[in-house]
């Protein structure tokens, strides 16, 4: 597999519909901690929740979650 | 209000934490076959108090699990969809690992010294087992720290 990290922009899209960590993890059904540590990159998520994430903010799933190269 | 999966976090730690103390309680156990007499009460005694407070810690979480969930809250707190779970898996992996080396070596201390116990080598793998687990999990689920982003 290509040296990718998979990038997000969770915090984003959290921030501008005003949602703490812990309603966008109710919201999904999801704990905090799991928001959390997808905001920062230490947990990907299964493609599950990153459709449940992009499903409630209305957006496609690559409007949140992107690939980038490792070393550009 | 806790949501069921922020309590399954919470759970998972706390079992995690007893699990600890319960490994240590078997290292405590393995470890009077090798000591001196005169060690051997104090031993006895840390692993009779690792043991209580390792099941103090386990037991309502597990009697809390059978009593107080709907079969919708049930599905949620055993969904393998989380960062939890995914540290449980990763703790079971090195617990795994560790204990497969622990067997080759204490394969290795019983060919040295045949007289000892069998209870020795039990409680020595369950030791290595819960402890490996315990310390991987509760390395590996901390907080992340506010500064680190990406997007």
């Amino acid at each position: 597999m290509d040296d990718v990290t998979l990038q997000n922009r969770v915090r984003v899209f959290r921030a501008e519909h005003r949602m703490s960590q812990s309603d966008l993890a109710e919201a999904i059904g999801v704990s905090r901690k799991t928001v959390s540590t997808i905001e920062v990159g230490r947990f990907t998520p299964s493609t599950v929740i990153a459709l449940l994430i992009a499903r409630h903010f209305d957006v496609p799933v690559e409007d949140i979650f992107w690939l980038e190269d490792a070393d550009p | 209000m806790t949501s069921i999966s922020d309590r399954k976090d919470r759970h998972a730690s706390l079992i995690a934490l007893g699990g600890l103390l319960l490994g240590l309680k078997y290292f405590a156990d393995a470890a009077q076959a090798l000591a001196p007499s005169d060690l051997r009460s104090t031993l006895d005694a840390a692993a009779l108090v690792l043991a209580l407070t390792g099941v103090l810690l386990i037991v309502p979480v597990l009697i809390w699990k059978v009593r107080h969930l709907s079969p919708r809250e049930r599905r949620v707190y055993f969904s393998r969809e989380s960062f939890t779970a995914q540290v449980v898996a990763r703790a079971q992996v090195a617990s795994w690992n560790a204990t497969l080396l622990a067997l080759f070596g204490l394969d290795i201390v019983y060919r040295g010294t045949p007289t000892l116990p069998v209870e020795f080598f039990v409680q020595a793998l369950l030791g290595v087992a819960l402890t490996v687990f315990a310390a991987v999990f509760l390395g590996l689920n901390r907080e992340p720290s506010e500064g680190s982003t990406h997007g």
